[in-house]
């Protein structure tokens, strides 16, 4: 393990030196300057960042060459020593908020009849863990629940608990469960609202962690599915294509202290429980409060609790799905950004974790920071550009030497570093291909010549997006730290972004890009072409996105060859393995779901059992004037919280029910109890 | 009352922002009642659907606008068994846990 870091750590200091060297001489006066000396500085994180990137690719792709990594935790044990471990019992939690109910339902049921196939079942339990706020979206929530377990003959085996408050985010909710249920189980699977695992993969993990009884957490990594716009199938083909030798260049790197990534992924819980419990953050500003991306925090936990923490690329049919448009990756990430920016506070203020979650955190902090330090070099770079066509030139810059120095621009030597950084940014993806070609797969991306093209199509996009998701990631950063109100919401996993939103959206970035192409223009020809390569994207941000968010167009694409990957060339394996299951309660329903829970008696019924007795005081005065006005003037004169606060008691919802059917033909309640084409056959019927 | 009375409402319910009912009070009484059984999966056959259009009739004759949809559903309630299929439990017995702050 130690010589596998000091390798990696040596290779990317050196060729940080180096390009940081080959920069010093660029500049004008060769860095000898204040300015000067803070872009070196700048260039060589920003290209230690990449470099970073560069050779965990290489990694990985040599740890696949030879056959896998020999360290790993697969290779601790054979197929066999697996198939042998005794099973345990296991929780399948599924935290939700504001979800897409048959999606994120429909994917646990298809893991839970997945596992089934694999004669396990017996072993598992599921949880749906709801802190969704909105009743349209909880009542289908519970509606699919029952008709679940219905229709799966799921009854004690899959639960259902939505939480009254939510607090401490999604992190809340899993403590939540350990807290109430935890005891009964010796591992937990963590799943997100799109996540989808095969049973085998369950039942194999679960077989890991019974022979290696030192191993707190495992992770998979998830494959992204399902992407049906331009974006989310470049990120779908770029995860599936790319991800086998950065996964492996990192677990290898990684070993027993990886990272836990919040979903798809299993926990010994005794050990979580007893070690992994999150406390407020008592700092300030940002650093006050619960802590909001909680899986690192955790993970670091459990290496200080003296547990290991194991990231396994070969654990394969594990999925997840992209966000379907740049905007829904941006607004996530700017969650993602405060949360882990938070996570400098515990970085530098926790005690006794270990150097490699230290510098887990430090990873996660830079792949937002990143983003302003980079900022910062174009700013910085602008100021040299312009001090050196505006201002008088100074021949000593250094006042003890008595020699001149006449300082030059050569931005043909900047050429040559511009191929280094970009052979860095880009050899890895040919290096992945040349995996796919000599691990036999590529012919599952749609042969080589789809591959090729629709790599070449990926670096297109990403260089695009790249000076956008800059831009947002620095005003992630900024509002971060000076820890602004963000909200939390869904990720949005279906809707195309409309023209509009998308201007609104990108115009001040656009805005600025203009002003400072223009600005290089006026100052030199030759400056202003070294801004366009972040400028043209900025200023085109507007309709990469919007026609990256496409469907239709992801469609089209598809259809000539671009961005296919396995899963979509074995839909038929994947559907076999992960069978598509849709809770039938869930087709729409005249009058909403409040309307629904009143009238349908099974709902009602669902509703009564999920919900609270109030035996008498002034709760149980109120719900009665409540629920007499909701049956005089009907759901729609009901606020949010009123239909909330009748939903949640169980003699309100017995009484709206009975009473509804029973209320008479003018009743604001009557639309919804008849259907007409009923009566005229049961007339024609009977005649 | 006239069991062809119409109770359509239209007015009063696009007031109230709802779908007009504009059917006669008889063919309402007839939809409800057998919306009533379905969403309780009552099985009809045409045996039922006689039973049921006897039980509406009399209910027509024999209450008021007001109290004819009670007497139908109390009438259907004690005319036919119907048994939901039983719900499962939402939650487990509680099996309480703390979590350990290192």
């Amino acid at each position: 393990m130690a010589l596998r870091r000091l390798v990696l750590t040596s290779l990317v200091v050196i060729q940080t030196v180096f390009a940081a060297v080959l920069l010093k001489n660029l500049l004008p006066y060769r860095g000898d300057d204040g300015l000067e000396i803070a872009i070196i500085v700048v260039f060589a994180i920003l290209f230690c960042w990449i470099s970073i990137g560069f050779w965990l690719g290489v990694f990985g792709f040599l740890l696949r060459l030879r056959g896998g990594d020999p360290h790993s935790l697969m290779g601790s044990s054979t197929e066999g020593q697996r198939s042998q471990a005794a099973f345990a019992k296991t929780a399948v939690l599924m935290p939700i908020y504001n979800e897409p109910v048959d999606r994120s339902l429909g994917g646990l049921a298809a893991v839970y009849k997945s596992i089934e196939s694999t004669g396990a079942l017996e072993y598992f339990d599921f949880y749906i863990l709801s802190d969704s706020r909105d009743p349209e979206v909880w009542l289908a929530e519970q509606a699919a629940w029952y008709d679940l377990t219905q229709s799966l003959n799921a009854g004690g085996k899959l639960f259902y608990r939505r939480r009254p408050l939510n607090q401490n985010y999604k992190s809340g909710n899993v403590a939540d469960f350990f807290r109430r249920w935890g005891k009964n189980y010796r591992y937990a699977v963590v799943l997100d609202a799109d996540s989808l695992m095969a049973g085998e993969t369950l039942t194999k993990m679960v077989q890991l962690m019974q022979l290696n009884p030192r191993v707190g957490i495992l992770q998979t990594a998830p494959s992204l599915i399902n992407a049906r716009s331009v974006f989310a199938r470049a990120q779908q083909f770029a995860n599936r294509l790319y991800g086998p030798i950065f996964t492996s260049g990192l677990a290898g790197l990684q070993l027993g202290e990886a990272v836990f990534w919040g979903h798809n992924a299993i926990i010994r819980v005794d050990a979580f429980m007893q070690h992994c419990g999150l406390k407020k953050l008592r700092g300030f500003g940002l650093f006050k409060g619960p802590i909001t991306s909680h899986d690192f925090v955790e993970a670091a936990y459990m290496g200080r609790a003296g547990y290991e923490v194991w990231l396994e690329p070969e654990l394969t049919h594990s999925y997840e799905e992209s966000p379907p448009s740049l905007v829904d990756e941006l607004t996530r990430d700017k969650r993602w950004a405060k949360g882990n920016l938070q996570h400098i506070w515990i970085m530098l203020g926790a005690r006794r974790l270990k150097l490699a979650h230290r510098l887990a955190f430090l990873n996660g902090i830079m792949s937002y920071v990143t983003s302003p330090i980079w900022f910062s070099f174009l700013v910085l770079t602008t100021i040299a550009a312009a001090r050196l066509y505006l201002l008088p030139i100074d021949y000593f810059p250094d006042a003890y030497s008595p020699y001149p120095l006449w300082p030059r621009w050569e931005p043909d030597q900047a050429v040559w570093l511009l191929a280094l950084i970009a052979g860095l940014l880009f050899a890895p993806k040919l290096l992945a291909l040349l995996d796919a070609i000599l691990q036999g797969e590529v012919k599952r991306f749609g042969g080589l010549r789809s591959a090729f093209k629709s790599v070449l199509g990926e670096i297109i996009l990403s260089v695009l997006l790249a000076p956008v998701r800059m831009l947002s990631h620095t005003r992630s950063v900024i509002e971060g730290l000076f820890n602004l109100k963000l909200s939390w919401a869904g990720q949005n996993r279906s809707d195309e972004l409309r023209w509009r939103d998308a201007i609104v959206h990108q115009a001040p970035g656009s805005l600025l890009a203009i002003a400072w192409a223009a600005f290089a223009y006026w100052l030199d020809t030759a400056f202003f072409w070294w801004s366009l390569p972040v400028a043209i994207p900025l200023i085109l941000a507007a309709p990469t996105s919007v026609l990256s968010s496409q469907v239709r167009l992801g469609g089209i694409l598809h259809r000539h060859g671009f961005f296919h990957t396995p899963e979509e060339a074995d839909r038929e394996e994947l559907e076999r393995i992960l069978p598509k299951v849709t809770p039938s309660k869930l087709r729409p329903v005249r009058g909403g779901r409040f309307v629904q829970a009143v009238i349908d008696p099974e709902i009602n019924h669902v509703h009564r059992l999920l919900g609270h007795h109030h035996r008498g005081g002034i709760k149980a005065t109120v719900l009665a004037t409540l629920r007499r006005r909701c049956l005089l003037h009907g759901a729609g004169a009901m606020t949010r919280s009123e239909v909330t606060s009748l939903l949640q008691d169980r003699e309100s919802m017995l009484w709206l029910h009975e009473q509804v059917w029973r209320s008479s033909p003018d009743s604001a309640w009557s639309p919804y109890l008849v259907h007409r084409s009923d009566a005229r056959g049961t007339l024609s019927a009977s005649q | 009352m006239n069991a062809n009375q119409d109770v359509t409402g239209a007015a009063s319910d696009e007031r109230r922002g709802h779908h007009p009912v504009s059917l006669e009070i008889s063919e309402y009484a007839l939809s409800v009642a057998i919306s009533y059984l379905k969403s309780r999966r009552v099985d009809f056959n045409l045996e039922l659907r006689q039973q049921v259009l006897g039980i509406v009739a009399r209910s027509l004759e024999a209450a008021s606008s007001a109290e004819m949809m009670a007497l139908l559903i109390d009438e259907l309630d004690s005319r036919f068994s119907h048994q939901l299929p039983p719900a499962a439990e939402p939650t487990p017995p509680l099996n309480r846990g703390s979590i350990g702050y290192d």
